[in-house]
């Protein structure tokens, strides 16, 4: 079109000048210059309008003169007036016109760059079929999504694919590593796989609550096989209620969560070594926990024989040894579980917990520590204390060395009270475990780095303790901090919410 | 007050099931045996202990360790044998305690015949012991109803004067030595001079000249 727009102008123009001058209608011929400047919008600019318009009515003006000479006769004259203005208000309107077109261009353009540039996969789809088909469930007296997995367990997949692909961005198809949109809108079903599709129900359940926005994360696995982690969310435009059009962004995290899981396996290592320390540090009194049932069970083993190979065997002695032997190796293997719970080296496994029970068998293999350095023990645990979701080995961890710091800062410190207390409470949303010593205290400038990883106060410290203590609670959705008062102790208070927010 | 004329066991432990365990030990081969929680159990115990005894003491008690208390009944002049018992890693506290005179220490877990052996040479060692003790109260009684003296001539005898220096010495006839050297030759129970130098010898520590 616009590559014929200027031949037909110009034809036009010479048209329109040629009957103008050479005819003596009565009509204002020359205001048919007014198609001349429409038609030049198709191809002219801004500037080139304006030449066009004024040339136009420099030609209007040049007929006029050459048909009428120096006569001037009133009508001609307003002949020619009204083709003149006729002509500029329209190369005006087309002018204004011109500007508006290129504005919406430009932002035409801008928003395209921006969906095929962006960083972010965008895809643009046809929801149509899936509504229809959840709207027919609605008609049909279907009360809930839940009753749809029961009713047609396959609906998910029958979804996928009545999904179409209308548009998609460069970086989504560099994403699903796809050399076309129409490819893409093929093979995305089959890219959805099977356990993954728990979050496909969630999605049909946000569109049957008709929210307009659905975030998630997804695994996909390409064509190549390889297993990438999308954050999706799903936009539904509210003036689009038949969700014929559907805006899907995309992020690929895979390398994110990626770092995050090394993060973490690096960081229960390191509360691995940090456990095994401490149960370095209390090697003694781990040996004498166990060395004193063994001991139990040696010489009840001895008594029995004993009671056994007497002329006259007293058999109700040999009974009561025996049941000795067996309740004291039982003890034994108790310690042996908590032990074996402490330094296994597990990946975090969260399960719901009472903090009151991890305290007492933390503080049962604490004993020997507590009365060797006549330290005086308080339990104050609130009953029906709310569980807490959580690794019961690592939230040991945290007592184990809370205790221990708070039994090593009072034996440190002759000539003092010993009192221990260790006290639960629930409040609000969240459990708390204060654990407070009448220690020496903290000094404050040793407060604020307290928490730092490598900050240690022991001639043979590692300082990693409270560091990996902090970092334990953190995974936990909780928190913890230290109160002291010089020369009156410290209170160490942990806090979790009942349950974690699922990430 | 009771008082008990059967040989003993003491044992004190903060762990009853090792307590107990080791009272049904004892009591297998017919030893008599009081049980205790700490050594401040033991010491408000009211009957007093006249026949052999000894004490097994874990080394590490709460309240009073183990070595407190031995130190503790040492300053009251109680020679009670004691044998410790100690757990791992408690190697320089048994050696405090042998050097502080403790008769043999056992490594929990201990085999049940090294307990009965340690506890059988304790009661063996505490009841020569209290021989020797009952002896030297004994020649303590007969030293007491000697005049003094004849207190004065036994030293001298024993220091190896003749009665002739003696009597020099104390201004008084060669006779008269003769006749107080008789009676208290009588009253120690001693016959011959070498008898009553040995018998002074044992003495001599607990006198305060």
């Amino acid at each position: 079109m616009s590559r014929f727009s200027p031949v037909a102008a110009t034809l036009i123009a010479v048209a329109v000048f040629l009957l103008d001058t050479l005819t003596t209608f009565d009509i204002a011929i020359a205001v048919l210059y007014v198609v001349v400047v429409l038609l030049s919008l198709n191809f002219a600019n801004q500037t080139q309008l304006v030449a066009i318009g004024a040339g136009c009515m420099g030609l209007t003006l040049l007929s006029f003169l050459l048909s009428h000479g120096l006569e001037l006769p009133v009508e001609s004259i307003g002949r020619c007036f009204i083709s003149l203005a006729a002509t500029g208000i329209t190369t005006f309107l087309a002018f204004r016109l011109k500007a508006a077109i290129g504005i919406l261009e430009d932002s035409e353009q801008r928003y395209r760059s921006i969906f095929l540039a962006t960083g972010v996969g965008i895809l643009q789809m046809d929801f149509t079929g899936l509504k229809t088909a959840i709207d027919k469930f609605k008609t049909d007296g279907v009360q809930s999504v839940e009753d749809i997995e029961n009713l047609d367990p396959g609906f998910v997949r029958k979804a996928l694919s009545s999904i179409k692909l209308i548009n998609a961005n460069n970086t989504a198809l560099n994403m699903f590593n796809m050399p076309d949109i129409n490819r893409l809108g093929t093979l995305l079903p089959a890219l959805v796989s099977s356990e993954v599709e728990r979050k496909v129900w969630n999605f049909v359940a946000s569109i049957w609550a008709g929210n307009h926005s659905f975030e998630a994360e997804t695994v996909i696995r390409t064509s190549q096989g390889r297993q990438l982690i999308f954050l999706y969310n799903v936009a539904v435009p509210p003036d689009r209620p038949t969700l014929d059009m559907v805006l899907i962004s995309i992020m690929d995290v895979t390398a994110r969560r990626e770092a995050e899981n090394e993060l973490d396996v690096a960081r229960s290592q390191l509360a691995h070594v940090a456990r095994i320390a401490t149960l370095g540090e209390l090697t003694v009194s781990i040996a004498h926990e166990l060395n004193q049932p063994l001991a139990a069970v040696v010489t009840n083993g001895g008594a029995g024989l004993r009671w056994l190979r007497r002329d006259v065997p007293d058999l109700k002695k040999v009974e009561s040894s025996i049941e000795g032997m067996v309740a004291d190796a039982t003890r034994a293997s108790e310690v042996i579980k908590h032990l074996r719970g402490l330094s296994v080296k597990s990946s975090p496994n969260a399960v719901n917990v009472n903090l009151n029970e991890i305290a007492e068998e933390t503080v049962a293999l604490l004993q020997r520590e507590i009365d060797v350095n006549q330290v005086t023990l308080r339990f104050d645990l609130a009953d029906h204390l709310p569980e807490i979701h959580g690794d019961r080995v690592q939230l040991q961890q945290v007592i184990l060395n809370l205790i221990l710091n708070a039994i090593q800062a009072m034996a440190n410190a002759p000539g003092r009270r010993r009192e221990l207390l260790v006290k639960s409470s629930s409040e609000e949303a969240a459990v708390v475990l204060r654990i407070q010593d009448t220690g020496p205290g903290i000094p404050p400038e040793v407060r604020d780095r307290l928490f730092d990883p490598f900050f240690t106060t022991k001639p043979d410290g590692m300082g990693m303790g409270l560091s990996i203590c902090r970092s334990i609670l953190t995974a936990h959705g909780g928190s913890i901090n230290a109160t002291s008062e010089p020369g009156a102790g410290t209170t160490f208070e942990v806090t979790i919410p009942f349950i974690k927010e699922v990430g | 007050m009771a008082v008990l004329t059967t040989p003993s066991v003491y044992v004190v432990d903060d762990d009853v099931h090792l307590r107990e365990a080791l009272g049904n030990l004892f009591e297998s081969v017919g030893i008599h045996v009081e049980l205790f929680g700490s050594a401040a159990e033991l010491l408000a115990r009211p009957t007093k202990v006249c026949a052999e005894s000894c004490l097994v003491l874990d080394i590490r008690l709460p309240g009073v360790s183990g070595l407190d208390f031995q130190n503790q009944l040492a300053r009251l002049g109680n020679n009670i044998p004691i044998i410790f018992m100690t757990g791992h890693g408690d190697v320089p506290m048994s050696v405090r305690a042998m050097k502080a005179g403790a008769i043999d220490f056992l490594m929990k877990p201990f085999r049940d015949q090294d307990m009965l052996d340690a506890v059988s040479n304790a009661l063996a060692l505490d009841r020569n012991r209290r021989a020797s003790e009952d002896e030297l109260s004994a020649l303590m009684g007969r030293y007491g109803s000697l005049t003094s003296r004849e207190r004065e001539i036994i030293a001298l005898v024993t220091s190896g004067l003749m009665n002739k220096q003696i009597a020099g010495q104390l201004g008084v006839s060669e006779i008269t030595v003769k006749i107080h050297r008789g009676h208290l030759m009588e009253k120690m129970g001693v016959r011959t001079l070498a008898e009553l130098v040995k018998a002074y010898e044992a003495l001599r520590p607990g006198l305060n000249t």
